[in-house]
């Protein structure tokens, strides 16, 4: 395996990089007959102020990577994070700054991006490795590898347009990855395929990091991003927020994405639409404390309620009602799921307004953000055609504060919070049948 | 345990070759400004752009005659409907020609075929950079080899249309003899000076579909203006104006070694050959400058 490591030139070097955009189509077109005329008559660079709907995707960003180094970008959408990529692969022209490139640039960004349907998973190997600059005599040679790789089994002789787009991304990958680069650059693709293959990837990426590939790695996954970078780079609306040690970075970009998703919470709250099919509305909902004082936000091991209103369009008997909890990303799965049918109760019947609520004891949430699901359903022995009355939506976060849960958990004092596991256990340590206590007990 | 070892086909491979190590430099100043670096960048794009071209060529063809049931008959088929309205119309002496180095329709048969390479090499550069715009906006490869295996198709295409003609010929007992082969330096200049033209509409057909729309319309009138189903005119000033036409002179110089006849006058295809040369090598230096800016702007 070569040994890319031990050169000390990097491989990227990016200097006051900026890049504008034209947000109106017709004027983006004539900024561009203007800047071919000005490029063409060499008299570009007059003025790189924003011209009438321009904005500036990208605006003085630095960066530096050496050999085997991997940096990973987050940031939200229309943070600048593909823009970025464009320039260093070239596809796109500066408008300010400058970009250094050693060696061979390899893109995870649009896998099979020049797939023709209608030739063979094999012909099209051969296609998109020319297109990727893999030259016959070494394809030869890695086919069979390629082949390997992408494991598709005999769909590898039929034409792509029969394939579904995981295998698809599977046939890019397997292509782009033998590439063999100097800089690859990966644009959430690892995402694709089943879990085999997925891990497959994450392998391939450890070795080609270990050889002294440098990596830019753009993902909206965090924990992936911490996981394999070396830095991270925090880009908002163009312009550089925080860049250094990967999980600094990503837990103040973290922190910021709760506030950012509390906020929206906060304003969806008040306008749950519901659907035209629901026999009941639901209203936005509240956070009450044991109390049954109002709140926004909740200590650790305190208890509360979520109060939700309802106004009935008919009167519906018997619903049941159907609540989740998720941690987190609205993308994660409920971690609790409390039914009123599961607890043995029957909900009489509902009319006109009203407001029920869910009282929850001595719960054990980790601090974090929770997301709260709701819907009506018909229950199981009544169930003739509709499942639901309402449709189970979102329909309000909470916060959970870190409280006194350094009484119980001191170790999770100063913890990063969205990475915390929902719940926690009630539970003791044992070693040799012998209790462990706490160092303060000792 | 290494995961390498566990997987020993997930390391990076061995075998995808690296050139020596290339340094690249996107600064916002025009490419034009370092002549030097510019030169170097496309002589190593065309050899690095070989295979690909190679790759394209025959997946386009192959892919395009894949999916068609009649297929290779469509390289037939339109020149042979062209060419018989066109004889019906002699006959029918609504067109009045006469004095034709042939029989009139095998001189249309090869009229029209040369015209077909024209138009096709004039429509290659901008339809093969709108087929492969996603490609164009999302990966970085020698951008050359998408007009050079375009030029590649082309040529394939009139290859094909060369048998009809060999048959034509033979119907019509026009004889074919060895000087024909030297029919090829006009076949290539034709092409070339198609490609051209195709080249320099480019960037602005890219930006704006009002190119590709106008295209048709101009190149049927311009299929009259041009000595296809009509020998090249022997009076002044009709003789300068339609040496003027990029395409006349190569064309009817082509025809005319086809059918075993001499060039008539050669110093408009010497010129148009140098024009053709100096102004390939002017477009393609403004193509490749152009690109970044044509691909920010087409929604990379």
């Amino acid at each position: 395996m070569r040994d890319r490591s031990e050169m000390g030139r990097p491989t990227l070097k990016i200097e006051n990089l900026s890049k504008r955009f034209c947000r109106n189509l017709r004027r983006a077109l004539w900024y561009g007959m203007a800047d071919l005329l000005s490029e063409l008559t060499m008299a570009r660079r007059s003025s790189v102020g924003l011209r009438r709907d321009e904005f500036w995707a990208l605006k003085d960003v630095s960066l530096e990577l050496m050999p085997g180094q991997t940096v990973g970008i987050v940031g939200h959408n229309g943070a600048g994070k593909s823009t970025l990529l464009k320039l260093v692969n070239g596809l796109l022209k500066p408008d300010e700054g400058r970009i250094e490139l050693r060696g061979r640039v390899g893109a995870l960004i649009e896998l099979g991006a020049g797939f023709n349907p209608i030739l063979t998973g094999r012909e099209n190997i051969y296609v998109n490795a020319a297109i990727l600059g893999i030259r016959r005599k070494d394809m030869n040679s890695l086919i069979d590898r390629v082949v390997e790789f992408a494991d598709l089994g005999d769909f590898i002789d039929s034409p792509v347009q029969s394939y579904s787009s995981g295998m698809k991304s599977r046939l890019g990958f397997a292509v782009a990855s033998h590439l063999n680069p100097d800089l690859l650059l990966i644009d959430e693709v690892l995402s694709v395929g089943d879990a085999t293959f997925r891990q497959k990837c994450v392998d391939f990426l450890a070795g080609y990091r270990r050889s002294g590939g440098s990596v830019i790695f753009v993902s909206h996954n965090s924990s992936v991003v911490e996981e394999i970078c070396d830095q991270v780079v925090w880009l908002d609306h163009g312009r550089i927020l925080a860049s250094g040690d990967p999980s600094d970075v990503i837990s103040q970009y973290e922190e910021r994405s709760l506030q950012l998703s509390l906020e929206s919470e906060m304003r969806l709250g008040m306008t749950i639409a519901a659907a035209e099919t629901d026999d009941v509305e639901l209203a936005g909902m509240e956070l009450f404390d044991g109390s049954g004082a109002r709140r926004e936000r909740i200590g650790f091991g305190e208890n509360f309620e979520l109060r939700i209103g309802y106004k009935a369009r008919r009167p519906v008997e018997k619903p049941m009602i159907v609540l989740g909890i998720k941690k987190g990303s609205r993308m994660n799965m409920n971690f609790a799921s409390l039914e009123t049918d599961s607890d043995g109760i029957t909900v009489g019947r509902l009319d006109g307004q009203g407001q029920f609520s869910c009282l929850i004891d001595s719960p054990r949430m980790m601090p974090g953000v929770y997301h709260v699901t709701v819907g009506l359903m018909r229950s199981a022995s009544i169930q003739t055609g509709k499942k639901w009355f309402t449709q189970i939506r979102e329909i309000g976060s909470f916060v959970v504060e870190p409280g006194r849960i350094a009484e119980t958990h001191p170790g999770l004092a100063g913890a990063v919070v969205w990475k915390l596991p929902p719940m926690a256990l009630g539970h003791s340590w044992r070693l040799d049948g012998r209790a462990l206590t706490r160092r303060a007990e000792q | 345990m290494d995961e390498e070892d566990k997987n020993p086909d997930c390391g990076p491979s061995e075998g995808g070759s690296r050139g020596e190590e290339r340094l690249r430099v996107y600064t916002p100043a025009s490419q034009l400004r370092t002549p030097l670096r510019l030169v170097k960048d496309m002589a190593g794009d065309v050899i690095d752009g070989r295979e690909l071209t190679w790759r394209l060529i025959v997946r386009d063809i192959s892919a395009r005659y894949r999916q068609s049931f009649l297929g290779i008959a469509w390289a037939f088929i339109p020149p042979i409907i062209t060419a018989a309205v066109f004889v019906m119309l002699n006959k029918a002496s609504v067109l009045n020609v006469k004095s034709t180095t042939m029989p009139y329709p095998a001189f249309v048969m090869a009229g029209i075929i040369l015209w077909q390479l024209f138009v096709d090499s004039l429509n290659a550069p901008l339809r093969v950079i709108q087929a492969n715009k996603a490609l164009l906006g999302k990966i970085n490869f020698p951008r050359e080899s998408l007009v050079f295996a375009a030029m590649g198709e082309v040529l394939f295409e009139f290859a094909i249309k060369l048998l009809l003609l060999v048959v034509t010929f033979i119907i019509y007992d026009v004889p074919l003899t060895w000087t024909a082969l030297l029919a090829i330096g006009p076949i290539l200049l034709l092409m070339l000076i198609g490609i051209m033209l195709g080249v320099l509409l480019t960037p602005a057909g890219m930006l704006y579909s009002d190119i590709t729309a106008a295209l048709p319309i101009i190149t049927t009138i311009w299929l009259f203006a041009t000595p296809v189903v009509y020998p090249m005119p022997v009076n002044q000033p009709y003789v300068t104006l339609t040496n003027l036409n990029p395409p006349a002179a190569a064309l009817c110089a082509a025809r005319d070694l086809l059918a075993g006849a001499g060039v008539a006058d050669v110093i408009p295809l010497l010129a148009w050959t140098g024009c053709t040369i100096g102004g390939l090598l002017i477009l393609w230096v403004m193509l490749r400058v152009a690109m970044p800016i044509l691909i920010e702007r087409i929604g990379a």
